[in-house]
């Protein structure tokens, strides 16, 4: 099991696998996750999310087994086709799947080459959203650091074309885990467009827990997209944190079809002001599917805004949870934050938990909050209906629309139009489902 | 005008939530005509245009509707669609998340193929849909916004009259998309009924005012006061209307 004495045990014999860091990092990293253990459901924030499965599943972080044949490579080749970045099959960096020709002097470099050429640099890059508080996993990512990407986008330099980090698992002998973290640091001005993708292929325990780290300068722009489409015995954990300086922006869109468990921690922290953030949200859940949003927003500076948009679609026996809290700090003037979570309900034995959040220490502040479950409009199905459509086909394009309203968020056409059929099916299996039972 | 009738309403009663609005209602509507129905609030026109439809929250209780020889009350509504007949909805919903364009063409397509038509490529419709566009004199950028989203209540009822311009229902049926209208609204609401002002089309114009029949004059003109039809006419009625109000009607409803 994934109990605290096993890491260090599964840590000392990965020695070898893993890349050297820098002195005392992991060790400290270890330490720390000793100290804490992995998130119960005593904690708050962990209430209606358990990981006893995880903790019980033996999983071992990715050692040299990880090799990967040929025909799944081919099958993977599709999903990254004319793209450009990084893509890792099983933890390992894959450069002949895609290719990281970034033109001019944005900087993109596998985490587990970075930490040879420039430990240090690895080291400070880890340590800088350090005020942001994170959960235990994320300690226990830092211990085993060795797959992931680092993105460094110099000051007013404008990347046009989205980088890709696409990390996917193959089946392997004896059930996986993969630390996965993504550094991006954003110079002031710059602006870039940064895909995560994580697919799982077959159908075999496997435990993702990533970690993404933002550092936005003053005025720089980030739109971040994370697309989640993992195997149906597959857990999934991540937790992005940002830390956001004066007049930056970052956007961010998590789309969350896949794993069986899939957690997904969302956190930023608006130190400069003028600063904005916009979080949106898309999670499909059918089965035994357990899918977790947790949002984490600090307004830490005057004049900031916050916007989210979560939506989710449930069918069989899925469990959702939202929570999204905001905190407003006591010098956060101005502050105009705004938290909107909806839900559908395809079948009367999925769940929702849906909580908001709000801390607010500020006096001159706008923050609404608002959480809707429920099934589609009645009215809505008779208008489709009186225009031809019968009612099958009438629920399932508004079910398709609930879901595109956060998928057409994404600005980039090259990006949102894959993901656009990607969700598209993925109803469409959901839908199938709810009609056979 | 031709003696072919259209829809055939006899001795019709429906009910909402138990409540009886309609009260035996008759009427015949033949190909080419256009007929309108006025009257108070609460009479019951709302709940015809909804009957004809097929809306689920009202219910038949008496009395038989055919539509071109068909039992239109036997049909789910949008096997009557598909057969050609249209409601222009009082409050159309928005549809967050579907495209105007993507809507349309998908309902033109489901009611082409019923008809044993070919369905529109996505270049032929977008020609048929900026022509039809141009004629209800719609800005093109509605075609890529979600479907009444954020559309102002004009706007709403010029998509209604676009929606019937593209699908070129036989029997079209207006349930007061004439309110809150100003006067270039009403002159496309009446362009767009007069276009399917053929030999084989019909039209019911549920209104409360006269005002839009001052664009759009019709054959026939019937007065509904509590789920009757307490008077037919030519246009010259719905003036009288205009002149008098519905108050005769009132006394001679609760005589």
């Amino acid at each position: 099991m994934t109990s605290t004495a096993n890491q260090q045990e599964d840590l000392r014999s990965l020695r070898n696998a893993l890349p050297a860091a820098p002195e005392g990092l992991r060790e400290a990293a270890l330490a720390e996750f000793q100290r804490l253990g992995l998130p119960t459901v005593r904690l708050e924030d962990w209430r209606y999310t358990s990981l006893r499965e995880i903790a019980d599943g033996e999983f071992t972080a990715a050692g040299d087994d990880a090799n990967v044949d040929a025909t799944s490579t081919a099958q993977l080749r599709d999903f990254v086709a004319g793209r450009s970045g990084l893509a890792f099959v099983n933890g390992r960096h894959c450069a002949e799947l895609l290719a990281a020709d970034l033109a001019g002097s944005a900087q993109l470099q596998s985490l587990a080459a970075a930490l040879k050429v420039s430990p240090d640099e690895v080291a400070t890059g880890i340590a800088a959203v350090d005020d942001i508080e994170r959960s235990s996993l994320v300690t226990l990512n830092t211990a085993h650091l060795g797959c992931g990407a680092i993105i460094r986008i110099p000051d007013g330099v404008v990347v046009e074309s989205p980088i890709h980090l696409f990390y996917a698992t193959v089946p392997t002998a004896r059930p996986r885990a993969f630390h996965v973290r993504n550094l991006i640091h954003l110079g002031k001005h710059s602006r870039v467009t940064v895909v995560e993708h994580y697919l799982g292929l077959g159908n075999a325990p496997t435990w993702t827990n990533s970690a993404t780290d933002i550092v936005l300068a003053d005025g720089a722009k980030l739109s971040h997209y994370k697309l989640q489409q993992e195997s149906a015995q597959a857990y999934h954990t991540a937790d992005i944190a940002a830390l956001q300086g004066a007049n930056s922006s970052w956007h961010s869109i998590s789309l969350s079809l896949g794993a069986r468990l899939c957690r997904n921690d969302i956190r930023s922290r608006l130190t400069g002001s003028g600063a904005d953030c916009s979080l949106d949200g898309l999670y499909l859940a059918g089965a035994e599917q357990h899918v977790d949003t947790h949002t984490t927003i600090d307004h830490a500076a005057p004049h900031c805004t916050s916007v989210e948009l979560y939506k989710g679609i449930l069918g069989g026996r899925a469990v959702g949870v939202f929570n999204g809290k905001v905190l407003v700090r006591n010098q956060a003037q101005r502050t105009d934050a705004r938290q909107l979570n909806k839900n559908l309900l395809l079948s009367d034995a999925a769940t929702i938990n849906t909580k908001p959040q709000l801390e607010i220490f500020a006096d001159d502040v706008k923050c609404s909050h608002g959480a809707t479950t429920g099934r589609l409009d009645e009215d809505a199905i008779f208008f489709l209906r009186a225009r031809g459509l019968d009612e099958e086909a009438a629920r399932n394009l508004l079910t398709y629309a609930f879901a595109n309203e956060i998928v057409e968020r994404i600005a980039d056409d090259g990006v949102r139009q894959p993901f656009e059929a990607i969700v598209r099916d993925h109803l469409d299996a959901i839908f199938a489902a709810e009609g056979s039972r | 005008m031709t003696d072919t009738p259209i829809l055939e309403i006899k001795d019709l009663h429906a009910t909402v939530e138990d409540t009886p609005i309609l009260r035996g209602i008759s009427l015949t509507i033949c190909a080419g005509e256009v007929h309108a129905i006025m009257g108070p609030n609460g009479s019951g026109k709302s709940t015809l245009a909804n009957v004809l439809a097929g809306h689920a929250d009202y219910t038949v209780t008496r009395g038989s509707v055919h539509y071109r020889g068909k039992d239109l009350l036997a049909m789910p509504p949008e096997e009557r669609a598909r057969e050609g007949v249209f409601l222009a909805f009082q409050y159309p919903v928005e549809i967050p998340g579907v495209s105007n364009a993507y809507f349309l063409r998908t309902a033109l397509n489901t009611v082409r193929t019923h008809r044993g038509e070919e369905r529109l490529d996505a270049i032929d419709f977008l020609k048929l849909l900026k022509e039809k566009m141009k004629f209800v004199e719609m800005d093109p950028k509605f075609q890529n916004r979600a479907v009444n989203e954020g559309f102002s209540g004009g706007e709403k009822k010029r998509n209604e009259i676009l929606q019937m311009a593209i699908l070129e229902p036989t029997l079209a049926i207006l349930d007061e998309t004439d309110s809150g209208l100003d006067i270039d609204a009403l002159r496309i609401v009446a362009e767009g009924v007069n276009a399917l002002r053929k030999e084989d089309h019909a039209v019911l114009v549920v209104t409360h005012y006269q005002r839009l029949l001052n664009y759009l004059v019709p054959d026939f003109v019937h007065v509904l006061v509590d789920g009757v039809i307490a008077r037919s006419g030519d246009k010259s009625l719905a003036l009288e209307l205009e002149e008098k109000g519905y108050a005769e009607f009132d006394r001679a409803a609760s005589a």
